[in-house]
């Protein structure tokens, strides 16, 4: 059963509980997983997750997470790659997290993201996003004009699948979203049958529907050229 | 053998930890709130989740108590 269960791991997805009351024995089962992974898998990533992070008062949760990530790094072996983030259901640091463990496995990720900045900077869009478009995590991205707030992404994961969830509630099909006002202009819509795209400009120039959708349209063809993604 | 596009990913943890919550949620569709009414997982749960297209993620959720079988000295006291 051992065997069968580390054997060819590409990755290992470890979840701590914040709130356990048995700290040591969490552990050392941790360890002795660790321990497993290593010996049949030695190629395997690991993310450790600290999970239900929302359980912690909000003005000591990152020494919380700072003082659990050094010990969890402590009982890890120098061979693992080990990555640790905080999680809850109850807000986007769970797209955060899925977003950066999907990411490590998506092949191409370079080719990709270099058709993204090309993409970005012959449009003139300040960034552009790639989504995968039943989960809604993160797979790429092209900023060419820098945004301030560093949580962006998995903020719009979490809010566009709460919107797609309330589509289906009344039996609607989400199709995509656009958010506009004098300033700005966000175009989220599907790019090929499992991703979507997520435009945004803040280019009086280029605030317009129609142009924005013929670009996606361009973008579309040429990654169909390009055979990178279904 | 697996394809070179199938990737084999273990969950992980402690019975209770929020492993099937939050699998439900990334993979599933749940709403945070629905996933109170999950029970725990016996043993493992396989899922086979497609992405992207051409990436295969076999996703093996293991019931906390499963993480026992990494444990060699507790495999040997229960053969």
């Amino acid at each position: 059963m051992r065997d069968h269960i580390f054997r060819s791991v590409e990755l290992l997805i470890y979840v701590f509980d914040i709130e356990s009351e048995e700290q040591g024995s969490d552990f050392s089962q941790f360890a002795d997983v660790i321990e497993a992974v290593e010996q049949h898998s030695p190629d395997a990533r690991v993310y450790v997750l600290v999970h239900k992070m929302d359980l912690v008062k909000e003005d000591v949760r990152k020494a919380v997470f700072c003082e659990k990530e050094a010990s969890i790094l402590s009982q890890a072996s120098d061979h693992l790659r080990i990555q640790c983030f905080r999680t809850s259901i109850w807000d986007e640091t769970l797209y955060r997290a899925w977003s950066h463990i999907v990411y490590s496995l998506v092949p191409n990720t370079a080719l990709l993201e270099s058709h993204l900045n090309e993409y970005c900077t012959i449009c003139g869009a300040d960034e552009v996003v790639l989504f995968e478009s039943t989960t809604f995590l993160v797979i790429a991205h092209a900023t060419c004009i820098p945004h301030s707030d560093t949580h962006r992404f998995e903020k719009i994961s979490n809010i566009i699948k709460q919107f797609k969830l309330s589509c289906r509630k009344v039996q609607a099909h989400f199709e995509g979203m656009l958010v506009q006002h004098h300033q700005l202009i966000a175009l989220f819509e599907n790019l090929t049958r499992s991703t979507a795209i997520m435009f945004i400009s803040s280019n009086p120039d280029l605030m317009h529907t129609a142009l924005i959708s013929s670009n996606v349209a361009q973008f579309r063809a040429q990654l169909k050229i390009c055979g990178l993604i279904g | 053998m697996a394809s070179p596009m199938t990737k084999k990913v273990l969950l992980m943890g402690r019975s209770g930890s929020g492993k099937t919550s939050m699998r439900s949620i990334i993979f599933a569709d749940y709403m945070a709130r629905d996933t109170m009414r999950l029970s725990p997982t016996i043993d493992v749960e396989y899922s086979h989740v497609r992405f992207l297209g051409n990436l295969h993620l076999h996703l093996w959720d293991c019931g906390g108590q499963v993480c026992t079988y990494a444990d060699r000295k507790a495999s040997r006291a229960t053969p």
